[in-house]
This record gives C-alpha cells, structure tokens and sequence, in this order.
C-alpha cells in the first residue's frame, strides 16, 4: 500500500473517530441526566422516553443496572461495545475508500512510469474497470497524450531515416566523382563540375528539410501579413515560365486569376510563395513536352474561401498514389529523373494547412494532374 | 586473363554512369541498368561474371530482383546496401546475395569487392587440389564447382560453395570466421559482421540432418565452424 493509501486512511478513520466519540459523549451525557432524574426531578416520562431510544448497540433498557450507586451506573453507561463496533466499522470503510481511492492512482502510476521509460504503448484502457468518474477520465486523457506522442515521434523517426537516406543519393555520386578525380586526374574539371553539382543538391535538401521542420513546427505560421493572392500567382507563374525557358523545356504556363483579383489572405507571403512555387515546378516537371500547365483561380466571397487550381497534361497519377504524394519523400512510381526529394509538395500541403486550407489532388478526366489549393480569405466583391 | 563482364543495376543514373566509367577503365566490361525490371532480364540473359545489386531501387526492389535471379540462376551478386541498414543485408544475404558493399561507398571500394569475389570464383579452376573432395555424404568437385550431398546435387552458390570447400578441406576441425571470410569472400571479417553466419544457416539449410538431429555444420564457440566428420 502506497501512502496515499495509508493518508487517506487515517484521515478517514480520524474524522470518523472524532465522529463516533462526538455522538457517543452526547448520548452518554443524555444517558446520565436520565440516570439522574428521579433523584432531581424531571418527570418520570421523561426518562421513560430516554429509555426508549438507547445508543446503538446491545444495552436494552431491561439491561440497564437499576441497582448500585450513581458512580457505579455512569461507568457501565459508558457505551464502550457500540463504540469498538463503529470504530471497527469505520476502520473497514475507510480502508475501502482509500483503497478505492489509491488504487486506480496507483494503476496510473504505472502506466506513466512505463511511458517515461520509453514505453509509449502503455495505455490504461479498461484497466481502471468501469469506473465512469475524474479518474477514468484522467486513464482517457493519458491513453489519448500516449497515442498523439507515439505518432510524432514515429513521424520523426521515419523522417530522420528518409532524410539520412536521401543525402546518401548525392553522397554516393559525390564519392563517385572524387573517385573518378582521383583515377583520371586529366579530367578534374569535370569531376569537380560534378561535386559542385551535389553540393549544391545536398543544399538544397537540407533547407527544405529545414523549412519542412519549421512549418510542421507551427513558427512560421504567424498570421500578420495581407497576401495578395493574384500578384502572388502572377509572381511564380513568372518565374516559372522564366525557368522552363532556361531548361528548353516547351511548356505553356498560363495564369487566369482575374476573379482573385481582390482578393487577399491572411499569412506569411514567402511560404504562400513557396508552396504555390512547388506546385507549379511540379507540374511543369511532369507536363508533357510542349505541353500546357493552367493556373486558375476562383473565389467565393460568401463563404470567404478562394481556390488555385493547378492543371498539367502530364500522365497523371496512379489513383492507389494520389493520397500519398503530398507526404514527405514519397516517390511515385511515375517519377523518373532524381531531381526531387520528394518534399516539394510535402511542403506546400503544410504551408497550407497552417493557414487553415486543404490542397487535394485528382486526376483530369482528359488526363493530367489538377492540384486544387484552398484558402480562407478575404474576397471584396 | 580476358576483361570480366559485370552488370550494374541501380536507379541512379548519373551514379551508374560515373560507376561504370570508373570500373570500365579499370578493366571491366560492364554493363548498366537502372531499372530493377530490367536488370532482372539482363541477368538471366546474359553471361555475367558478376551482379551489382543496388537494394533501394523504387518498383521492384533490389531484393525481389535478388530473388528472381536466385530462382533460375547462381551468378555471384553483390548488393549494395544502405549504410547501417541491417535488415536488408540480412535479409539480402539470406535470400542468396554473396557479399554487400555498403552504399555510399568509394568507387575504389566497390572495384575492390567485385574483384576479391571475381577471384574467389574463378580461382578454382587453377587452385590446387583439383581433386574432388569427399567427406560423410559430402562431395565437392572444386574444378566444375559441383556439390553433391547423398548422390544429389546440391545447389549452392559461389560464396557458399566456398565456405563449405574450406569446412569439408578441414572437415573434423574448426575453421575460423576470418579465415572463412578470407576464403569465400576474399576480405578480412569486420567487426559485428553476420555475413558469414548468415551464409552458414543457408547452407545448413541445404544439408541434411545428423541422424541424433544435430546440424553437420557445428558452431564451435569463439572459434568459428567445423563440418561433422563421420
């Protein structure tokens, strides 16, 4: 028994004490001003009623000592039987609360130091029986903290090990060029283009890493910024267009925003940048060559939601896929060239649930992908 | 001795294609495929020497390629494995792999490791004793590189052929790991490595059982393995 157990016990057993002897006194005291009666004076009804209501126990008025002294009668009026019977009593129901009590407590304490060692699928589940009280509730409350605190950090563990594995990507090539360096030194140039090259790449994952992290961590999503959604679009179609230009890749960007064209977002503008950004190299990467790539958007000023519609003419993606492409690292089985972690779309899905938007991908009925962003936002008609 | 032909399967192009320069100038003639599919095809198609096996390849994996090639051909296989991933070079091992080379690694290290197992097996047939070996109902016939156990042939491959060459050579006595590892992989055994354990349940797998149930191949304890002799 822990000393919960033993506190509440003695509590428990104190006040019912204090109680007993309280009531007992009383009686006792009653008992003797009946006793006293006849000789003073009350009238003899009186203690006739006395009589009738004795203290609990076994002393029947006809047990009562008529004869002796007045001394003499005050001891043995002195309810000792009912007072061992209450304290008995007493010491048995409080040993039942605070065992009541402690126990369930105890259970938890379990539970809890098995989780703080490391041990997250400790649950107290129907442990507590079919308690329906604070308690039960407090067994519900940590089975719910254990269950959310083993999924972060799974979440964490797998991310840890998809990142280590996809800086191995570069690392290898980068070992690669070295070793070739180092066979031919005639042709270092080349090896050392190289080396800058997944450098550089090895760079760029670790700051989406990092970005990843810091959205998924919530810093970043301090609302303070006015957002102009159309401007925002028209800015990465740009640059977009800009960019498929210098890769020789022939795709056709347009942007058709002219019903966002007051509208606005509450937000951080570089990620709302950001996240729009990799959807559009996502779609431009898989648009076919001299294919077409739409941006539309759309508002409803009522509900005060707004929507960016992205459209490739790409090959689409496997229906079994389209529920995981916006999670970190995966890979469709569609995606050829490794130029991309992986984390792009992971990104933008992030960015835009913490600005309290969903972003859904489905395939188009004359094929390709539309990815659909959708925003709480401002739209004065 | 003629340029050995090796086949290099990996999803990273641009990896292959400094991979192959790399080996191709020292000596190799290879070949390259970076889908997993692919590689499968080519393997069984062709006569190679050797298999590079890169384990993390998208669609098909490495693994269920490894387990295609086992089921119709012994070419040796060297995977490549992620570093510090033990479960999948057990489980590559175990499926019939003949070494692993963990990934990244220096192109040196890899040309080293294809070419310690090119050696360890091919080197038969100018070793000595080109005489067959025959220990309880064991025969090796180290020249064909042909096991038989009872009459019946038994289908091992180039790593366990080795392994089980070195045990019958001193069947009766303990063979240490690192001899084992020198012998069938042609490198020296590195701390914590299971490859030769994992090796060895695969081919007592392969062998029959003492009449008492007792393995043929017995774990001597700090000392290495030692094959009954009757």
């Amino acid at each position: 028994m822990g000393r919960l157990f033993w506190k509440f016990f003695f509590i428990l057993v104190l006040a019912q004490a204090t109680t007993i002897v309280g009531v007992s006194s009383a009686i006792w005291l009653r008992h003797r001003g009946a006793l006293e009666a006849p000789a003073s004076g009350p009238p003899p009804s009186a203690a006739r009623d006395e009589r009738d209501r004795p203290p609990p126990g076994e002393h029947r008025p006809g047990e009562r000592p008529r004869v002796g002294g007045p001394g003499r009668a005050l001891v043995l009026h002195f309810p000792i039987e009912p007072i061992i019977g209450g304290v008995l009593a007493s010491l048995a129901v409080a040993a039942l609360l605070a065992w009541y009590v402690s126990k369930p407590i105890r259970f938890l304490r379990g539970a809890f130091d098995a989780a703080a060692r490391g041990d997250l699928d400790a649950r107290i589940g129907s442990g507590l029986g079919g308690r329906r009280d604070e308690l039960a509730d407090l067994g519900r409350d940590f089975d719910r903290t254990a269950a959310q605190i083993k999924g972060l950090i799974e979440a964490q563990r797998r991310l840890l090990h998809d990142v280590s594995h996809e800086l191995r990507s570069p690392l290898a090539r980068l070992q690669a060029a070295v070793g070739l360096a180092r066979q031919h030194p005639d042709n270092i140039d080349g090896a050392m283009d190289r080396i800058d090259r997944e450098a550089e790449r090895m760079d760029r994952l670790v700051d989406e890493i990092l970005t990843l992290s810091r959205v998924e961590s919530g810093m970043s999503a301090q609302r303070n910024e006015t957002v102009e959604i159309a401007a925002l679009v028209r800015d990465v179609v740009e640059d977009a267009t800009f960019e498929a230009r210098a890769r020789a890749k022939a795709v056709t960007l347009d942007a058709d925003v002219a019903a966002l064209e007051t509208a606005s977002v509450k937000g951080n503008a570089q990620l709302l940048h950001r996240a729009l950004e990799n959807i559009v190299r996502n779609a431009m990467r898989h648009a076919t060559e001299g294919g077409k790539v739409v941006v539309a958007g759309t508002g409803d000023s009522a509900a005060g939601t707004l929507a960016i519609t992205v459209a490739d003419n790409g090959p689409g993606v496997p229906h079994s896929e389209l529920g995981s492409i916006f999670e970190p690292f995966f890979r469709g089985s569609g995606a050829k060239d490794g130029r991309g972690h992986g984390l792009g779309l992971a990104i933008a899905r992030r960015v835009i649930e913490a600005h309290g938007g969903r972003v859904e991908a489905a395939n188009r009925a004359q094929g390709g992908l539309l990815v659909t962003l959708r925003l709480p936002g401002s739209i004065p008609s | 001795m003629s340029q050995s032909k090796i086949l290099l399967v990996d999803d990273d192009v641009e990896l292959l294609d400094m991979l192959r320069t790399y080996l191709a100038r020292d000596g190799f003639d290879v070949i390259v495929e970076s889908d997993a599919e692919a590689g499968v095809a080519a393997a069984l198609a062709g006569d190679f020497q050797l298999i590079v096996l890169d384990v993390m390849m998208p669609r098909l994996s490495g693994i269920d390629a490894l387990t295609q090639i086992r089921r119709a051909s012994r070419v040796p296989v060297l995977m490549l494995t992620a570093k510090g991933d033990e479960a999948d070079r057990i489980v590559g091992l175990e499926l019939g792999a003949d070494d692993y080379v963990p990934k990244p690694c220096a192109p040196r290290e890899l040309a080293a490791r294809v070419r310690a197992i090119l050696r360890r097996t091919q080197s038969n047939e100018t070793a000595d004793g080109d005489a067959a070996i025959e220990t309880g109902p064991l025969k090796l016939v180290p020249q064909q590189r042909r096991a038989e156990w009872d009459g019946r042939p038994l289908d091992l491959t180039s790593t366990e052929f080795n392994l089980l060459e070195a045990l019958a050579r001193n069947a009766g006595r303990p063979v240490s790991k690192e001899t084992l590892s020198e012998h069938a992989l042609g490198r020296p055994l590195t701390r914590f490595d299971r490859s030769i354990d994992v090796h060895m349940s695969s081919i007592r797998r392969k062998l029959g059982t003492l009449p008492d149930g007792r393995s043929w191949i017995q774990t001597v304890v700090r000392q290495g393995y030692q094959l009954v002799r009757e």
